[in-house]
């Protein structure tokens, strides 16, 4: 695993706060982000619905509705800062930079095109124009993410694959512009146990060769555990904790995250013992469940272990079952 | 009502026999040469009062369609569903209804299970109506309980469904089910769409209901981890058929099948068990 001090990272993001307007008001999404990931690096993003998880990881394609939100901070993506783009130059970034895969790969895919006709045409956006060329690609891009027979895959539909195979077809298409960041909303939530191990397989595969970097989005800690380098744990709308994952899972600092830990039933958890629950003082989020001040000071508790100051009293770790 | 040679001195709550459910295609997919479906295949198990019972597997083992079978969702091919000792298919009018009341359905979705336009307190009373109407001018004080039994305090009565967190709202619709005063609570994938928080606030309310009260529970779940901690005894799934069923503390320490074996492995873990100290 890559340590900080080589680290030189291929995206930053920097104090981004993401404000909606909703019919009652803005609305604070995320409040003070700062994270950056490097090349080949694996970057979970976790916490629980609601935290600002999603939300960030759309951001960082620009794919919020633009006239209802609001960006301030900076994403600065190989160079580029994602922030200050056109409408018009994001068709170049996203796909070519910074492509993103979702959960439900049966919605991602339009059910009325075959497999060859929706990963060539993510081809040729690329700028290849000869049609062999293309067709090579694509079968490459199948083999790539460990589709068997590709020929005849390119001329199936959606509904004709399984989930996790499904689930292929949309990394490939991600991978076709070869982007430097692919961001992973849940995108194995929806499948079963022995499809997600494989495909958690492929993606860090992916990221080990093409040195990729990936951002995965997920409630799963457990996941998170298996596949990522680096955490961050969100909350509200803003990373209360964040750092290796052995040191975070070594010794979780933050009383949330050390709920959150506390509250999987694991293969190991003792089956008469309550799991912890977490309450919110808050229900849905608005208002942020107190955190007041908008600045991101964080502890360091090692080099690559970092936890946000104080105001740890707002979160309820509950050790009984179920009072309110 | 024939004698079912039980081992158990107390015979089981709920016992099913060789039950198939097949699915038939339709007569233009019969054309194009589809075949019979065995979404369930000759499964046969037994659930003890007061134990919670566990099915495992993974999407279109046949899991949901077995509960649903039991329950008379799904018509049965062959085989029997015996509750209390009768023969499910047998029974009719008033002696059907109290054994629909008596097992209660939990659903994934409670936002989907719930009357969005109707307030808990109403939602409440509308289910003292139906399964308890002598009792309607009590509806106050069972509606109160019913909200207590699932550890929600009084000022929710007046919120609206989405006004509740994905877990307040299974615990409401545990309440709701428990106003019906069942013997067994059937959950299909009850906490899979909820937050690990939630999820254990779900799961810790439905051990103390089985420990207070008494409560059989049948617990879908594709979750290896959620199945583990919350069940007696667990029958793994595949392809419509049980492929192993046995105590869970058995199955999890000792897998027989090769089914179990690649489920259990493909679980990702956590590095260690964390508890309340660490915290």
């Amino acid at each position: 695993m890559t340590t900080t001090h080589e680290r030189v990272p291929i995206l930053s993001i920097s104090d981004l706060s993401v404000d909606y307007e909703t019919d009652y008001g803005p609305f604070s999404a995320l409040r003070g982000i700062t994270l950056d990931v490097a090349p080949g690096e694996i970057l979970g993003l976790v916490g629980e619905s609601g935290c600002g998880k999603s939300t960030l990881g759309r951001s960082l394609l620009r794919l919020n509705d633009e006239a209802s939100t609001r960006y301030q901070g900076s994403i600065h993506l190989d160079g580029t800062e994602v922030l200050s783009l056109k409408d018009t130059s994001l068709p170049s970034l996203r796909g070519s930079e910074i492509a993103m895969i979702f959960q439900d790969p049966l919605r991602s895919l339009n059910p009325v095109f075959t497999i060859g006709t929706q990963l060539k045409n993510a081809i040729s956006l690329g700028g290849i124009t000869d049609k062999r060329k293309v067709h090579a690609e694509s079968i490459s891009l199948l083999e790539r993410v460990g589709l068997d027979d590709p020929e005849r895959r390119l001329r199936q539909y959606p509904h004709q694959l399984s989930g996790g195979q499904r689930q292929r077809v949309v990394i490939a298409i991600a991978l076709a512009q070869s982007p430097k960041v692919l961001v992973a909303d849940e995108p194995t939530t929806a499948l079963d146990v022995t499809t997600q191990k494989q495909i958690l397989k492929l993606l860090r595969q992916l990221c080990t060769d093409t040195g990729m970097a990936l951002i995965f989005v997920t409630h799963d800690l457990a996941v998170v555990w298996q596949l990522c380098d680096r955490v961050a744990v969100m909350y509200f709308g803003i990373v209360i904790e964040h750092g290796a994952v052995e040191d975070i899972f070594d010794a979780p600092v933050h009383p949330y995250t050390g709920g959150l830990l506390a509250a999987v039933p694991s293969l190991e958890t003792e089956k008469g013992r309550p799991l912890a629950t977490i309450e919110r003082r808050h229900d849905g989020g608005q208002g942020g469940g107190g955190w007041d001040d908008d600045s991101a000071e964080f502890d360091a508790v090692s080099p690559n272990h970092f936890v946000r100051k104080a105001q740890t009293s707002r979160v309820d770790v509950e050790r009984s079952s179920n009072d309110c | 009502m024939t004698a079912e040679t039980a081992n158990d001195i107390e015979p089981p709550l709920l016992s099913l026999r060789s039950v198939s459910v097949d699915f038939s295609p339709g007569a233009l997919a019969r054309m194009l040469g589809a075949s019979l479906v065995k979404a369930v295949d000759e499964v046969s198990f037994d659930v003890r009062a007061g134990r919670t019972f566990g099915i495992v597997g993974e999407s279109g083992s046949g899991k949901s369609t077995t509960v649903r079978a039991i329950l008379g969702l799904e018509s049965i091919s062959s085989g029997t569903v015996r509750y209390n000792g009768v023969d499910m298919s047998t029974l009719r009018g008033r002696r059907r209804k109290i054994a629909a009341r008596e097992m209660q359905m939990v659903f994934q979705d409670p936002s989907s299970a719930l009357n969005p336009k109707l307030r808990i307190r109403h939602l409440l009373a509308e289910r003292v109506k139906i399964h308890r109407s002598g009792e309607y001018g009590n509806r106050t004080t069972i509606v109160r309980n019913a909200l207590d039994d699932v550890g929600l305090p009084h000022t929710h009565l007046d919120r609206f469904p989405h006004q509740l967190s994905g877990g307040q709202q299974q615990r409401v619709v545990i309440a709701l089910a428990l106003i019906s005063r069942p013997r067994a609570l059937i959950c299909d994938e009850a906490v899979s769409g909820l937050d690990v928080s939630s999820q254990a606030q779900v799961l810790n309310l439905l051990n103390d209901l089985r420990d207070d009260r008494g409560l059989t529970i049948i617990f879908i779940t594709h979750d290896m981890g959620v199945a583990r901690y919350i069940s007696d005894d667990i029958a793994v799934m595949r392809k419509g058929v049980i492929v192993e069923q046995r105590p869970a503390e058995e199955i999890f320490a000792d897998p027989r099948s090769d089914y179990t074996k690649t489920l259990l492995t493909a679980v990702p873990t956590l590095p260690r068990t964390y508890g309340f100290t660490e915290v």
